[in-house]
């Protein structure tokens, strides 16, 4: 590709951090990248890879501390460093626009909806009142919003996750950019509408004729959309070329790596449990949340699970499949009795677990552990590691060597040997979530709920905290309930899988029949949606 | 908590170096004045700042200086205690109230906000006229005065970290309510707390000097840095110093106190070095 053609050009650009304090440290090193009109880039690598600061860059909007020390940005060929700030305010937004990760904040609470797309359509086109908001209701129109009147009058809590997106996404394509940089634009929403959400930008991008940097660890994603692609690591560029042969036939060790890291079944048959005795039982159970009345309404029943049956056996793995709001973490909440049930019972090895007494709660308090899904908030930040993962012990019997000695093997088991005198903010993402995970076996428990244990964390630590979940599963044999929104992710550690939506279970049933046999549309669908790699 | 390399900027600084002077000169009080604070010399009232009345002396003729320093004394002390009761007694009933919720929450914040209602400086003056003057009697009603808001600080923290996972987890983990209050809640909003001390005891040593001012505070002859304005009010115009050096004590005080707690605040956040 010449490069008078290509929209942007980076060239050999460098991007450095340089605090107050200590010696600069370069986050991105000599990054090359090209982008003809109209095309589908994609920009791949981990957390910390220096993929943000790079499309951060192209509008220098680098954060405080961080500077450009080498190489040009080239935007139609016009040198982004080289222009005042006004003419840089020209082309955010105008020329290049910018979908972010979180739409819960990207959006401001404070505005109607309206008001933040006539913003752009103001300030750099100077449109007339009417001619904007026969715009903007086209526009939302495109993206799928099915009241485009109502909805220039609603504020952005009215709205869903992928809706606010689709509207983020209004807002930005709205202006006409050349170039739409999307950062993570889907990885803060379910399966189905990450599908949704993704599909309407590639499409409209097409349509518009607006070339697409998107910015993702997803590779699932960057197989089914882009064109060419970028492969990043620690801040270098180590790969790129066309997606299907990068993905195909990776030649760095990195690629490889993180294409192997894709979850697969893994080869070693489990061990039946069809017939072990039953060990949690769910029976008709409802949970409603009360509504916080108006100021003078009353309060009304909103409800987020009804009438779910479901059993886990002894030493099976449970995965609770559903999209975000289908009541499957609120289940979860239930059956560690966090959250109380409206109607029906959850029976713990036989017992309901809503009138335990003391005693009893004690003992199912160290039979039954929780996994969370954020390892950022489930460790209290000013406590040791090695004090959090004994927190559970603190109940069970036994001297506090005995409980010591337990830690410290617990911590050895989940490859934390040594890490026990540091603080949760000292360690990764992964190394939290492995912390997480000791916590919940350091009392030998019969069941564990795992919420979403792995989605907040990259695609190569994802698939090695897995590995190491399915090795402690089978080593110490409690059963789990698995719950997540990543089908992938099921088809590699469960052995029955119970698909949730609504708050109903629509499907369940051994892993292999659920997933080559899906019967219900809703299970389809999410199949369906489910990224996968080429061959 | 954890003390790390600290990286001290100029207000920090300033702040330590100002509430050193104040601790140094109360120390000092104990040991050595240069006269007897009360001691009345009719002969020589209103001197200048000079070789043997540093700062000059009053209306009847005790040393400003050697009553300055008795003054930061007495003052310090009223705010220390005044400060630690509400702190104390307030963060235990916001921690309480925070994380309980339900009925006593409601209870508890309805008698609290009727309280915080009333100015902190009204109330201390009516409770004074029901107490009787005298120092315990102040440093009650100061107490009383300034509880409110430091429930409702307290409050708002707990209520932020209640939500947090890691509360969850001690659930699940099997522990008491009273547990989980003292070893995850109060560690985490510790250095809120901490800050807020050193604010609330600002806003003390201020409201010591306003009823001393106001005529309700020590009582006479002892000095405290507000009467010490009160009664320089009539000589202004030929004798400033009076008016000047009580005015400055209290003003460096709460500047010194402010920036401390500035720093303190930097100091205690553990994910500082992250």
């Amino acid at each position: 590709m010449s490069e008078s053609a290509s929209l942007l050009n980076i060239q050999d650009l460098r991007i450095e951090i340089a605090p107050r304090h200590g010696t600069p440290r370069t986050l991105l090193h000599d990054l090359t990248i090209d982008v003809a009109a109209k095309e589908f880039v994609a920009l791949v690598g981990e957390s910390g890879s220096g993929k943000t600061m790079a499309a951060r860059a192209i509008l220098d909007l680098l954060p405080p501390g961080v500077r450009r020390s080498a190489g040009a940005i080239r935007l139609d060929g016009q040198d982004i460093a080289k222009l005042t700030l006004p003419q840089l305010r020209g082309i955010r937004g105008s020329q290049v626009g910018m979908v972010f990760q979180e739409p819960m904040s990207s959006l401001n609470p404070a505005l109607t909806i309206g008001l933040q797309l006539a913003e752009g359509l103001k300030l750099h086109r100077g449109l007339r009142s009417e001619e904007i908001r026969s715009k903007c209701l086209a526009m939302l129109t495109q993206v799928g919003i099915k009241d485009p009147e109502r909805c220039i009058k609603s504020y952005p809590h009215e709205f869903s996750g992928g809706m606010r997106q689709r509207i983020m996404l209004a807002s930005v394509l709205l202006l006409k950019p050349k170039l739409l940089i999307a950062d993570e634009p889907t990885t803060a929403l379910d399966t189905l509408r990450q599908r949704e959400v993704l599909e309407l930008m590639v499409e409209l991008a097409r349509d518009s004729g607006v070339a697409t940097l998107l910015i993702t660890h997803d590779l699932g994603l960057v197989s089914r959309y882009a064109e060419r692609v970028f492969v990043l690591e620690k801040g270098h560029l180590i790969e790129n070329g066309e997606t299907q042969q990068v993905l195909t036939r990776p030649t760095h060790s990195y690629t490889k790596r993180l294409v192997e890291s894709r979850p697969k079944r893994s080869l070693t048959p489990r061990t039946d449990t069809s017939q072990s005795e039953v060990l949690l039982q769910i029976d008709k159970a409802c949970i409603a949340y009360s509504e916080r009345p108006g100021l003078f309404g009353t309060a009304t029943l909103k409800p987020v699970v009804h009438d779910v049956d479901l059993s886990v056996r002894a030493g099976q793995i449970l995965a609770l499949v559903g999209a975000s709001g289908s009541g499957k973490t609120t289940l979860g909440r239930a059956v560690m009795g966090l959250k109380t049930l409206t109607s029906g019972a959850i029976r713990f090895d036989g017992k309901d677990i809503g009138d335990l007494n003391t005693a009893e709660t004690r003992r199912f308090r160290a039979q039954a552990q929780l996994i969370f899904q954020d390892p950022f908030f489930s460790l209290d930040p000013r406590w040791r590691v090695e004090d959090i993962i004994a927190a559970p012990l603190r109940h069970a019997p036994g001297t506090a060597t005995a409980h010591r000695h337990r830690v410290s093997e617990v911590l050895e088991e989940v490859g934390l040997a040594g890490y026990g005198e540091r603080y949760p903010h000292q360690m990764s993402g992964g190394q939290r979530q492995r912390i997480t995970i000791a916590r919940a076996i350091v009392s030998k428990p019969r069941l564990v709920v795992a919420d979403e244990p792995v989605s907040a964390l990259d695609m190569t630590i994802q698939a090695q905290v897995l590995a190491l979940l399915e090795r402690l599963q089978a080593e110490y044999g409690f059963a789990c309930l698995f719950i997540t929104h990543d089908l992938a992710v099921v088809e590699q550690i469960a052995d029955q899988v119970a698909v949730m939506s609504d708050g109903r279970i629509v499907e369940r049933g051994p892993t292999e029949v659920v997933f080559g046999y899906p019967q219900h549309d809703y299970t389809r669908a999410l199949l369906a949606a489910t990224p996968r790699l080429p061959g | 908590m954890r003390f790390t390399r600290p990286h001290l900027r100029l207000n920090g600084i300033i702040g330590c170096i100002l509430v050193g002077i104040l601790l140094l000169t109360i120390a000092v009080g104990y040991v050595w004045m240069p006269y007897n604070p009360i001691a009345i010399d009719l002969d020589h009232t209103l001197s200048h700042p000079s070789a043997a009345h540093w700062l000059g002396s009053d209306e009847f003729g005790r040393d400003v200086l050697s009553r300055a320093m008795l003054g930061a004394r007495i003052s310090t002390t009223i705010a220390l205690e005044a400060t630690f009761g509400a702190i104390i007694l307030g963060a235990s009933l916001g921690i309480v109230t925070g994380f309980l919720r339900g009925w006593t929450d409601r209870c508890l914040m309805m008698i609290n906000d009727s309280i915080l209602a009333l100015p902190g400086i009204l109330l201390a003056l009516g409770l004074i006229a029901v107490l009787g003057s005298g120092q315990a009697s102040i440093v009650l009603a100061l107490t009383i005065a300034y509880l409110p808001s430091v429930v409702r600080v307290v409050r708002g923290a707990v209520m932020s970290i209640r939500e947090r996972e890691y509360i969850e987890a001690s659930r699940v983990a099997g522990d008491g309510t009273l547990y989980t209050m003292f070893h995850h809640v109060l560690p985490n909003i510790l250095p809120p707390i901490v800050v807020l001390t050193t604010s609330v005891f600002g806003w003390v040593v201020l409201s010591e000097s306003a009823l001393s001012f106001l005529g309700v505070g020590v009582p006479p002859p002892a000095p405290s840095w507000g009467n010490m304005l009160s009664s320089a009010r009539p000589y202004m115009e030929n004798a400033s110093w009076l008016s000047i050096v009580p005015g400055l004590c209290i003003a460096l005080t709460l500047l010194g106190i402010n920036f401390f707690g500035d720093a303190l605040r930097d100091l205690l956040d553990p994910r500082r070095d992250a």
